[in-house]
């Protein structure tokens, strides 16, 4: 039986292999020019932010490509999730090929087991290979290895390629099964393939681990009636952001509507006339001293930052990979049950 | 294929019911097959038969009922080991070649015979390195035959294995298929919708109407029961001579009446003659909807 499916999906297989080496290879290269440039402008220890940090070394980093390639290794999983499970069982059905293989010495579980396998086993291990790869190549800077809880950087490292996959697989060869059709499973599959995998490496992922909050007194020179304060603060950047603003009197988070609100009455009119330029700087020193006053009188003197921290990251991948894992199985597992349900073809 | 049912019979159908959503496929269906038999399966189409073969084979699991191969009862696949299955269309993996389609057979079997299959391949000179989706039809079906024969299956299930075929091909599919059961001595079943065919190749026969098996005997001996009989024009009553439940159908013209009956009857009245049917008279006044019969 392996033999047998290997024989069938061998094409599919080596085809995702070969789209994983290139995406890997992309990713290779990419990091082989940004090294290359720094490098060039003479930096030699690159993995230390305090070195190599200049205006120029920051130029060399090409933004664009990164964000592009991060969006290929996000989107690789799933796409090639899909392409090997939704037609693993369709072809057999469209062919009725699934009759001469479940009357040879073959049970339904066995072939199920042995197809998915098949398919499976080295879509994982090239994306374990993928997801390290891409880990060691963002170690080599510290341009690219900041951030390892990011979106866009969480979700392509270490063994989270493979988990996607790994679910991404399941929903699709589920879809083919239950679909019938090497279209409606490839269509079906990818869109609730993407939409769950989307949901739990993004959204889902920040509300599984305790969140922490970093509280300092608001700077007040920096205090200003139309920004809210920039997430900074003691928390490590290697933390996932979650959100960041003021506190009210009473530990609360507040609105920058809701500060206006209370503030807007005793900010000083505008100057009346045909202001100048002195004028209005003048104008503008009273306004955000007034604002400072009001926040201050108001019980507005703290800045909070929510974030999940770094030391989390581990956790987070282990959780992460627990629930994809376990949708996976149950995927797997309601696609083996409709499979021992009567082939429609049989009349 | 008796209403007795005995230990020895290769398949044995146990009141078989199927049912797709609210509709039956199958229903109370009972029969055994005799050992080394060549059995017909008859029946329109849309009456089970297909149905039957699959869950024989372990493709369906029947609603209610049970079927045993070699006395042991069927589950969900794998195939009983001594089960080969010929599934009417011959689904084979199309874009694989001829040699492939026999290493793929090989390996997805427990017991395979690859002399076996390399000397029916060769009988039916297929070419190995053609792909079976450029086959014809007759080498297709010989190609699927070669491959459940392989198994050396003691039972051997074929649904409509000689539908559109040419003559020709036909002819050699038969012949491989009879030189196979005088060498093993393997049990057949063969759903067919030809009438001829069944009168020679089988021996036995069963007739399947509405997802029930409404006749079921040895074939000489169902035409040594059957009557044809004709009288003159009746009407119900004219028909008190014949036993209760001996008529299968009665066909009236203005002047004639004809009766098929079950067994024998007694001195017919005056104006009534009695002669032998046909197999394809008897197997057609079943199918449309005649009634129940056994013979042995």
């Amino acid at each position: 039986m392996w033999w047998v499916s290997w024989r069938q999906h061998r094409v599919q297989v080596m085809i995702a292999l070969v789209v994983m080496a290139v995406v890997a290879l992309a990713v290779l290269l990419f990091q082989l020019v940004l090294v290359s440039r720094l490098h060039a402008l003479g930096c030699t220890v690159l993995t230390d932010p305090s070195e190599c940090n200049s205006r120029a070394a920051m130029d060399a980093f090409d933004e664009n490509t990164w964000h592009l390639l991060r969006a290929v290794l996000v989107a690789t999983p799933i796409v090639l999730g899909v392409f090997l499970g939704a037609p693993l069982f369709p072809r057999e059905f469209d062919q009725r090929t699934e009759v001469f293989a479940l009357t040879q010495s073959v049970g339904r579980r066995r072939w199920w087991t042995v197809k998915v396998t098949v398919v499976g086993a080295p879509l994982v291990l090239g994306l374990l290979g993928l997801g390290f790869g891409t880990q060691w190549c963002d170690g080599t800077t510290w341009f690219t290895a900041r951030g390892a809880m990011d979106d866009g950087t969480f979700q392509v490292r270490s063994i989270m390629p493979a988990t996607f996959g790994l679910l991404a697989l399941a929903v699709a060869v589920t879809a083919g099964v239950v679909v019938r059709s090497l279209v409606g499973s490839l269509v079906a599959g990818l869109i609730v393939a993407a939409g769950v995998v989307v949901l739990i490496a993004f959204p889902l992922r920040s509300h599984l681990l305790p969140t922490s909050r970093e509280i300092t007194p608001v700077d007040a020179a920096a205090a200003s009636p139309t920004t809210m304060p920039d997430p900074v603060g003691p928390y490590d950047p290697g933390s996932l952001y979650l959100a960041s603003g003021l506190l009210d009197s009473n530990g609360d988070p507040i609105s920058l509507n809701a500060i206006s609100a209370l503030c807007d009455p005793s900010m000083p009119p505008l100057p009346e006339g045909n202001p100048d330029q002195q004028d209005m700087d003048s104008y503008n020193d009273k306004y955000n001293k007034a604002w400072t006053q009001c926040q201050r009188d108001n019980g507005i003197t703290r800045n909070y930052v929510d974030y999940v921290p770094a030391a989390m990251l581990w956790p987070m991948r282990g959780l992460v990979t627990g629930i994809c894992v376990l949708l996976a199985a149950l995927f797997l597992a309601a696609g083996a049950f409709r499979l021992r349900a009567a082939p429609r073809s049989s009349r | 294929m008796t209403d007795t049912l005995v230990d020895s019979s290769p398949l044995r159908v146990v009141e078989v019911g199927q049912r797709y959503g609210r509709k039956w496929a199958l229903r109370g269906c009972s029969f055994e097959l005799r050992p080394g038999a060549v059995t017909a399966l008859v029946g329109p189409n849309g009456a089970g038969k297909s149905t039957l073969m699959a869950a024989a084979a372990g493709l369906l699991r029947p609603t209610q009922g049970r079927i045993e191969v070699q006395g042991e009862v069927v589950t969900a696949s794998p195939s009983h080991p001594d089960l080969g299955y010929l599934a009417q269309d011959k689904p084979l993996y199309r874009q694989y070649r001829v040699r492939e389609m026999l290493e793929i057979g090989r390996h997805l079997n427990a017991r395979w015979d690859a002399a076996h299959a390399d000397a029916l391949v060769d009988a039916a000179n297929l070419d190995r390195d053609q792909r079976v989706g450029t086959l014809s039809g007759g080498q297709r079906t010989r190609l699927a035959l070669a491959l459940v024969l392989a198994r050396r299956p003691r039972v051997l299930l074929l649904d409509e294995p000689l539908a559109d075929l040419d003559p020709l091909a036909r002819l050699e599919v038969q012949q491989t298929l009879m030189t196979e059961v005088v060498d093993t001595g393997m049990t057949v079943l063969m759903s067919s919708h030809i009438l001829g065919e069944i009168a020679e190749l089988c021996e036995d026969l069963l007739v399947m109407v509405g997802g029930s098996i409404t006749l079921s005997g040895v074939i000489d001996t169902v035409l040594a029961q059957h009557r044809v009989l004709v009288g003159p024009g009746t009407g119900p009553d004219g028909l008190d001579f014949l036993p209760e439940g001996s008529v299968v159908e009665v066909q009236r013209a203005a002047r004639q009446t004809t009766v098929l009956v079950d067994r024998p009857v007694g001195p017919l009245p005056i104006g009534w003659s009695s002669s032998d049917p046909t197999l394809e008279e008897i197997v057609v006044a079943y199918l449309r909807g005649g009634g129940q019969g056994t013979g042995r």
